[in-house]
This record gives C-alpha cells, structure tokens and sequence, in this order.
C-alpha cells in the first residue's frame, strides 16, 4: 500500500460544494485519494471501519478531514467531538468549512477542536496555503485533471 | 402649660406639708425647688426669714445655693442697701439687681456674693396678711440679668404659698408654747387637789346652807361615811344633837364673812361613836367676792397621847420647816426663829431674838402688826393673811401669815406664833397661770382654725369664736355633744365612732369631714385632736381645731376629673388617630363622648343624603342597644335635628322638652313613642377639613340639665379629632383603593410585558434563524452560483463570443453584489443585538488602520487629516471601526468626477461626550436626502452612479446608538457635507 497515496476525507453533503472542492485540489495539483462521507453518519462509519468500510485496503484512515459543519443526520460538530474522543485517529488534522467568515462561526470551529477552516468555496490558493502552513508530507502532487461534473 | 401644673402641684404639696404641720424649711424648700424647676435658665431660688425680733433676715431655704451662702446670709439686717433682701424687707416691696457687680444696694456685700457666683439677685417680700414683712423670696442667677414677667408672676405666686406656710408656723409655735404653760397651771390645780386629798385632816366643803359639796379621803377615815354617801346631804350629819345650835352660829359667822378656827368640839360618826375635833372652818368666795360655801377641815383630837406625839412632831416640823414660825411676846418681841424665818427674811436667830418684829415691816404698813396682836387677844386666829414682808436686804416678798395666840395654862394669851410662808413664787404663779389660760383662749380665738376644748371623756366644754362663726351656733347648744348637729349625717356615725375609740385608747384623733356652716352648705375640715397628760401620764384634756381644707379638696377632685378626662380624651386621641376603619373611630369617639359627657346614652349619625331628601344613617351608639335606634327608623330633619347635620354651632338643652325646636314636626310632634328617654339633650355636628358634614354626635339623658358648658366643648373637641381621624380614614381608603387598582394595572401590565417580552424573544430568536439562514443557506447557492460561472469561465471562457462573456460577467457580478448584500445585512444586524464590550478607545489609530486597510484611502488616491487630537473615546472598538471605515469610504466615494477627495477628520469636547467630525469635499447631500441618510436601504443615489448597499450608515448609526452615543449630519448641496459621531469621553 506504501505507493497509494495518504486519503483525503471530505465530509459534504452540497454536491456544488464536493465540486467546488474538487475542482480546488484539482487547480491545486494535489492527487491524492478523496473519499466523499455524505452525511455525519456516514462519515462515523467510515472512520470506525463499520461494515462495508472494515477494508482498510480499499478505506484507509484519512490523513486530514475536511468536514462541513451544516450537516443532516449527525452534525458536524457531534463528528468532530467523536474524532477528539479516538485514541487511533484523535490527532488527524481536521478542517471546518463554513459557510461564512464570521467571526462566530470561526470561534466556533477553533472551540470544537478543529485545527484549521476555510471559507466555502475554498480556492487552489487557500488549500496551498495550508499544506504549508501544516507542512502536509502526505500530498501527492500531480498533473492537474479536467474535472467535470460526470467524474465526480 | 406644663409648668403650671408643675407649679401648681408644688404649691399643693407645700400646702398638704401646710396642714400637716411639717417643718417649716421642708415646706419652703418645695416652693424654691418648684421656682428653679420653672425657670428654663439657671436659677438659684431661696427664702428668708425675719427674725424675732424683727432687725434680721436668717435664710430659712436655698438648698441649691452654695454651701457657703448660709454663712454669709446668717444675720441680714433689715434695711436700705443692704442687698437685694435686706433691702427688699426694709422697703416692703421688690428689689432687682440686675447686676450685682454695679447695684449700688450691694456695694458693701458684693464681693462675697460675686465670689459665691452670684451675679444678679431680685427679692420679693413675703408679706402676711396682716402686712406684716415674714421674709424674702429671693432668686439668684450666675449671670447679670433681670427676671421676665413670667418668673415675677410666678414667684409671687409661690410668695403668697410661703406667707401662709410662715404665718401657720408662726401660729403653731405660740399655740405649742400656751399649751405647756395651761400644761403646767394644770398640773399645779392636781397637785392642790393632791394635797387635799392626801391630807389627814378631814376636809370638807359645804354651801351655806350647810350641804356637803366635797368630802376628801381623811373625812371619809374619820367620819365613816364615804363621799357618795354623804355628798349633797346636811353636814349635820355629823353633829350630835345637843349641838346642832354649833352649827347655826358656824353658818352664821361664815355668812358674815369669819373664819372659825380651831372650835374644839364633838362630832358624831357614822357608826354612832362620838370624836373630840378641832374645826376650823373658812368661807369660800367666788370670784366676785360672794361668799358661797365654806372649807372646813377637821381634826380629830381625841387621843391625847396622839396629841402629845402629835406636839413632839411640831415641834421638829417647826424646827424644820421652810415655813417661817416666829413666836413674839404681847410687845411685838421676837422670842422664837426657826431656820425657816432665817432662810425667809435673812436674818439669824441671834440677830431676829430680842427685836421688835416691826424690822420684817415695810414703811407704812406699821400698824399692821398691832392690829393683829389686836386680833389675837380678842381670841381671834390669823391664818393665810398675805401681805408683804421686807427681808434684811430691804426686798420685799409676799407672805400668807398665819398668827395664833400663845395661852398660859391659864388661858392668858402672852404671846402669838406667828407662821410665815414666802409665797412670792406662788403668786407670780398663779398670776402667771391665770394668764397663760386667758392668752390660750385668746389664741386659739385669733387662729383661722375652728377650735375646741374637751374634758377627758369627750366632753367639749369650750369652742373657739371662730367656731360659733362659722357655725352660726351658741354655746349652749354646741356644749358637750352638741357638736353633731352640725355634722352630716353620712359622715356622723363614723366620726363619733372613731371619735369614741380614740378616747377609749387616748390616741390622738384626725379625720376628714365636712361641717355645715352658718349658711348651711357644708365644708371639708381636717380635724386634729390631741390628748394632753399630766404628769402620771393621766389624759386631762383633748384640745381639737378643724382646719377647712374645702378648697384643697376641690382643687383636687377637680384636678382628679380633669386628669380623667384628659386621659380618656389623650385615649381616645390616640386611638382614632391610629384607627383607620371609620366605624371603629365612630364608635371610640361616641363611647369616650358619652363617657366624659355623664350621658345615658350616645349616638353618631351619618350625614348621609338620599334622592328623596335627607336621611340619616345610624352609625354607632353607645349606653343603649342598637335597637333602640333601629326599630324607630333615622331621625328626620326637623327644627331639632337639622341644625346639627347642616354644621351649626352645637345644640345644648336643659331640658329639651321645653325647648323650642322640639316637638314641632308631624306626626309625632316630639320624640316617636318607644324613644329613649331625653330630657337633657346635646348635639354637636362632625365636620370635615374641607367644610364637609360628616354626621352628629347625639347625647341624651333622661334627667334634666346633665350636660355642662364644660362637656360640651369636651365634645367639640373630641368631634375636631373625629372629623380628622374620619377624613383620614377616607383618604386612607381612596388611597388603599388607588392602591389596589394600581397593583390591578401593574398586574397586567407585567402580564402584557411578559407576554411581549415572550412574543419578542420568539421573534428574536427567528430573527437569529433567518440571519443565520441568510448567512449560510442564502449564501450556499450563492457560491455555487459563482464557483459555476468561474469554473465555466476558466474552462470554457475562450470559446464565447462578446455577449456570451458579457453575460456571464453580469451573472458574476450580480452574485457579487448579492453577496455583498448579505454581509451587510449581517453585518447590521450584528451592531444591533451583538454583544459590545465598552473600552477606551484611541480613534486617531483606528483611522490609520482604516486608511491602511482601505486601498481607496491611501495618500495618493485621498488627503485625509486629522486637524487636532483626538481624545479617547469609551466605546466597543470594532463598532468605532464600523464607523470610520464607513463615514471616511462614503467621504471619498460621493465625489465629483475629477476631484481629488479631501477628508479633515476634528474633534471637539461637548460635556462627557466628543464630537468627531468628518468633512469632506463630496457632492453634499440636500434636505430631503440628509433625513432619510441613516435609514437602512436609504440611499439616495443611484447604484449605477454610486456603488453600495445602501445599509452602512444604517450601521453606523446603529453602533453609534449602541455606545450611547449618536450620529448625524450638516451638508449642503453642492458644498460637501460633514458627518458626525458623538461618543463618550473615555
């Protein structure tokens, strides 16, 4: 598994926003493997190997989480409590995204633990900005890929 | 008003010490503490008397002065300019020195009495009745000063106190010396008749008819008979009958005014047997000189050797006794001269023998003796002559001779024993007793009390003039036990009865009672009787005096009632005053009215007026159930009635019946049958502050004339206190009603509050829930919006023609706008209910962060200054920064194409507010534009000409608003405008 590049996990149930995010990683040249989680509970189950996911081969931990907070089912905030609750997976680095930069909505973010955030739609720059502030060795780079709105 | 009770109850006191006869200074102590306790000033009050002899002034009361005044008051000479006393006693009326360091009339005195503190002095003479001076009344103070009007008044009021209490006093010690000396004269007649009594020799006395009046303890031995038995019969009893002839010649020579001495004869005792007596038998004169009986004393002689015993004692008496016995031959000789004549006329045996008894004679009486010589040889015996004898020393002193003849055995008389008794003493005492028993009567003739005298069974033998003054009486009709015809009867029994034990017990008697006087109206007098003992103690005489205490008594049962009525009305006052229903006060007021006023019964009507007329409301009663009123219905106005309810002057009848105002209405014409019984009828009206009339209070009696002058305007009073007392109650219920509705109006209004509040809060909250909406789901399609036409632009852009681009450039920059709007409706709503942290706030560095921040702002697109300092402003940072950025954007924004924007940024202290102003050199705004400026959406220019929102100075307002602060603007068309922000200084 050592040439399969580290899984990205988005957590985002607007497909606008997956596109969004996608065509950023995609302007941004970063390669890596995103497993989409379409709800909260999807997301849980994904990071607990529930069913299914229990095929760490085909559903690796993620080496970062980008999770939207507005979520139905499981709020993204009950995702982000249980992640800092995992003795495995409790220091994956998660990004909030949100809606708007308010400055409550940002404070909320920090409070709940979450170790950055972007502000939707994120952009190539932003997501680069990141990888060097946290100085992300996991990102795989490569050509940048057409995206369209069937691959996604 | 105090201190007049205070006053009054001291003089009271002093005259309760008065009659009591307590010690004079105690009781003019009372009367100098009751003057310095009446002076609000500090005052030192005292009291002088005059002494005896009527040259000096001793202090007599002053405890309060210092210790060393007495000293130097101890003999005050009673004449001019001699202090303020002296003075004041010399001239018979008041002295004031004002000011002792400069009053001429203590000149000689001044520097003691201003070493003792005493800086001004005023007297005022205490003056008897008799306008004689008694002492001073003097008051001191410690600074130079004058008594007011008020102390004058009221030390000459308690002058008058003093005067009597000094002249009672006075009274009492002349009364107390009078009585010791009767005491004595007393005591000499007990001891005569001691001596008669205890004599052996028989005497008796009879009246010239020969009846026995007396008949001492020696007769009873000799003759047998005891007094009883023979008192009020015949003394010739006594005489055998072969010489009842004896007793004619007796009677005879008595009626003739002789003496019969020594006739030696026989007499007759009871049991018959037959004695040898001397006789020797005196007439008795009364006071006029009539003889009215005799004394004879006889001597049983019939046992020889008694006789010759007897002589042998003589002669030792003789030689021993204080008598003086003189023998003298028939030449007037002296042949004998006991030691008693030594001690009597001073001369020694030695130098008396062998003189001619002519030396013991004063000039001028010197026939005397020859006349009795005379006497003696006529057979005649001289006893109790009193004449006057001279002593060797030439004093003359009075004797009482008596001569007898000496006989030989012959019967020759050759001599005469001549016994002589020095009763110079005894004279002057008696003299001395006469006297002191008509200055007694004289005495107690002058004192003000009714006096008396009783033997020691009660038997009142002799009353003062004041008593046959007062109670119009004569003597023989008070001698005795008279007494009690002037007496009430309901006190009577209980005087005799314990008049009656006192004299059992020999306890002195007192006791209060009236006694009628002349006019027959009786008076209170204390009584006071007190035994007076001889010497074994024996009660010999009560001596009483009643002293009218009638005005003291009044005085005091007035004081008692009116006390009592002040009480009940200070009760009543104080109740009503504290009482707020109205039917409470109502019956407090006619219960204590009905009380105070003797009235059988008492009732309050209401003032209450119906449609139909006037009808008045039972409101409470008191003496009489409340049926008694209710089944007669309410009083009606009539000519009796109506006075009252419409507030006229109080209604006080005698007698209503014949009055004229009752009985003229039909149909009962007087009261209705079943009515309480009126005949005394008193009604006074209850009148309100503001004039209004709230009733009457009705009092009845079913007795004529009950009601005084005095209850009525008790009652006039306690209807002033009702009146307030109901109009308070009134007030006190509005307010209590006004109280209630509040309370009523407060309830709904917190019930509407907290239901505007909840409706509010649920707004609030959905407010929340849509900016929260707006900011996140508005905004969702928004970005995808703009990422899509991104995306196809990056993508696609190349292949479009113009109008394909141009279109998909308005697409973008409506979403542009769009989400411009959203953030600044969030933006607003943030300054409107976020929360805000008030801190100092340095503008002056906001500003430069702005410019730095805002491209627009920068030095080569704009010239903005700052003109002078600005101070620190208290506000919530992010807001002031709202603010700025707003007002200087919108300042180099509304700008005349081709000018170059100019921004002065000043500021300018208004109290604890700071104005900062932002003038630019825009396009200026006009009227109509300035006031809708601030509203949210109000712009007032076109968004193609001008970009924005149209919400920032919305916000700026509202951040203003929210630091306490405000904002406005001063712009002309044209002329740039400037706008400003008033914030708190920090």
């Amino acid at each position: 598994m050592k040439d399969v590049a580290a899984t990205i996990l988005l957590v985002e149930d607007n497909e606008d926003d997956v596109f969004l995010m996608r065509r950023a990683l995609a302007a941004a040249s970063i390669v890596n493997p995103v497993f989409v989680a379409e709800d909260g509970q999807q997301a849980l189950n994904y990071l607990r190997g529930d069913g299914q996911y229990a095929d760490r081969a085909s559903f690796p931990l993620p080496a970062v989480v980008f999770l939207d907070l507005k979520l139905p089912e499981i709020r993204g905030h009950d995702v982000l409590a249980w992640i800092r609750e995992q003795p495995l997976i409790q220091n994956v680095p998660v990004v909030v995204l949100t809606s708007s930069n308010e400055p409550r909505d940002i404070k909320e973010a920090y409070r709940l633990g979450a170790n950055s955030y972007l502000v939707k739609p994120p952009t190539a720059d932003q997501l680069r900005d990141l990888i060097r502030a946290f100085k992300w060795g996991w990102v795989a780079y490569g050509p940048a890929a057409a995206l369209n709105p069937a691959s996604v | 008003m105090r201190r007049t009770e205070l006053l009054l109850e001291c003089q009271k006191k002093a005259l309760e010490k008065i009659v009591a006869g307590e010690n004079l200074s105690d009781t003019l102590e009372i009367l100098t503490a009751a003057v310095e306790q009446s002076v609000p000033r500090k005052t030192i009050a005292t009291i002088m008397l005059v002494s005896d002899d009527q040259t000096y002034l001793y202090p007599a009361a002053g405890k309060s002065a210092p210790r060393a005044w007495r000293e130097f008051v101890a003999k005050v000479p009673i004449a001019p300019n001699v202090g303020s006393c002296g003075s004041s006693a010399f001239q018979r009326e008041r002295v004031i020195a004002s000011d002792i360091a400069t009053d001429a009339r203590w000149k000689d005195y001044r520097s003691t009495a201003l070493g003792l503190g005493l800086r001004a002095s005023w007297s005022t003479p205490i003056i008897s009745a008799d306008k004689t001076v008694l002492g001073t009344f003097a008051v001191y103070y410690p600074e130079p000063s004058a008594p007011g009007p008020d102390e004058i008044k009221m030390v000459e009021m308690m002058t008058r106190t003093a005067a009597v209490a000094i002249q009672k006093a006075v009274l009492h010690q002349a009364l107390q010396r009078e009585l010791a000396k009767h005491r004595q004269a007393e005591i000499n007649n007990r001891r005569l008749a001691a001596i008669v009594e205890g004599s052996d020799d028989a005497i008796v006395a009879k009246d010239l008819n020969g009846i026995v009046q007396s008949w001492n303890g020696a007769a009873e031995r000799m003759f047998g008979y005891t007094a009883d038995e023979i008192i009020g019969k015949p003394i010739t009893l006594l005489i055998p009958e072969d010489r009842l002839h004896e007793e004619a010649t007796i009677l005879a020579q008595l009626r003739a005014g002789r003496r019969i001495d020594h006739l030696e004869t026989i007499r007759r005792r009871k049991d018959g047997k037959l004695l040898s007596v001397s006789i020797t038998v005196s007439p008795i004169r009364a006071t006029s000189g009539e003889i009215i009986g005799a004394s004879k004393i006889a001597r049983d002689i019939s046992a020889l050797k008694e006789v010759e015993a007897m002589r042998n004692r003589l002669a030792a008496i003789v030689a021993s006794s204080d008598d003086a016995i003189i023998g003298l031959d028939l030449n007037a000789t002296i042949t004998a001269w006991n030691r008693g004549a030594e001690r009597t006329f001073g001369y020694s045996a030695a130098e008396a023998i062998g003189e001619s008894v002519t030396m013991l004679i004063p000039a001028g009486m010197e026939d005397e003796e020859p006349r009795i010589l005379q006497r003696l040889l006529r057979g005649e015996r001289v006893e109790h002559y009193e004449t006057v004898r001279r002593r060797k020393d030439g004093v003359l002193i009075d004797v009482s001779l008596t001569v007898s003849a000496i006989h030989d055995a012959d019967g020759m008389v050759i001599g005469a024993s001549k016994i002589s008794r020095d009763i110079t003493e005894t004279k002057r005492q008696q003299l001395a007793l006469k006297r002191s028993e008509e200055e007694l009567r004289e005495m107690a003739n002058t004192i003000p009390q009714l006096a008396w005298m009783a033997r020691p069974d009660g038997y009142i033998y002799w009353y003062n003039r004041r008593w046959f003054d007062y109670t119009g009486t004569k003597p023989e009709q008070m001698e005795g036990w008279g007494w009690q015809s002037v007496h009430d009867p309901n006190y009577l029994p209980s005087v005799v009865q314990y008049w009656k034990h006192c004299i059992t017990e020999g306890i002195p008697f007192e006791m209060e009672f009236p006694i009628r006087a002349a006019d027959g109206a009786f008076r209170w007098f204390l009584t006071r009787v007190n035994p007076f003992r001889d010497e074994e103690g024996q009660i010999v005489r009560w001596f009483g005096t009643n002293t009218e205490v009638d005005e003291l008594r009044r005085t005091q049962q007035a004081l008692r009632e009116e006390t009592r009525t002040l009480e009940v009305l200070n009760d009543t006052g104080k109740t009503i005053a504290s009482e707020l229903e109205l039917n409470n006060i109502v019956q407090n007021v006619t219960d204590a009215a009905t009380k105070l006023t003797g009235a059988k019964f008492g009732a309050f009507f209401y003032n209450s007026i119906d449609k139909g007329g006037e009808a008045l409301m039972l409101f409470s009663l008191s003496g009489a159930p409340r049926e008694a009123f209710a089944r007669l219905g309410n009083p009606r106005a009539t000519p009796l009635f109506a006075p009252t309810f419409k507030g006229e002057p109080p209604i006080r009848c005698r007698d209503v019946l014949n009055d004229d105002r009752y009985g003229q209405w039909a149909p009962h014409f007087g009261m209705p049958p079943n009515h309480l019984e009126v005949r005394s009828y008193l009604a006074v009206p209850v009148i309100s502050r503001s004039g209004e009339v709230f009733g009457g209070l009705f009092f009845g009696h079913p007795e004529v004339g009950v009601f005084t002058e005095r209850a009525e305007k008790i009652v006039l009073g306690m209807a002033a206190q009702a009146a307030i007392a109901i109009d308070n109650a009134r007030l006190f219920a509005a307010l209590r009603e006004a109280r209630e509705q509040l309370t009523r109006h407060n309830h709904r209004l917190e019930e509407e509050v907290a239901e505007r509040t909840a409706a509010l809060r649920e707004t609030v909250q959905q407010l929340e829930a849509f900016s929260y909406s707006v900011s996140h789901d508005l905004r969702s399609p928004l970005r995808a919006m703009q990422g899509y036409a991104d995306a196809l632009l990056a993508d696609y852009g190349k292949t479009f023609d113009r109008t394909a681009a141009y279109y998909l450039e308005r697409i973008q920059r409506a979403a542009q706008r769009m989400d411009l709007l959203i953030q600044d409706v969030l933006a607003y709503s943030r300054v409107a209910k976020g929360e805000i942290q008030m801190t100092p706030v340095n503008v002056e560095s906001v500003i430069a962060d702005v410019i730095q921040h805002y491209p627009s702002l920068h030095a080569e697109r704009a010239n903005i200054s700052i003109l002078n300092p600005i101070p620190l402003v208290l506000g919530h940072e992010a807001y002031v920064t709202q603010i700025v950025s707003n007002y200087l954007s919108n300042a180099v924004k509304f700008i005349k194409p081709g000018t170059f924007p100019m921004v002065n940024v000043s500021a300018q202290e208004q109290g604890e507010m700071v104005r900062i102003s932002f003038r630019d050199n825009g396009i200026g705004l006009n009227a109509q534009q300035q006031k809708q400026l601030f509203q949210i959406f109000g712009r007032v220019y076109s968004e193609k000409k001008f970009e924005g929102t149209g919400i920032g100075l919305a916000i700026v307002k509202k951040a203003a608003e929210r630091m306490g602060g405000s904002v406005g603007v001063v712009s002309e068309l044209g002329a740039g405008s400037e706008f400003f922000v008033l914030l708190k200084k920090a």
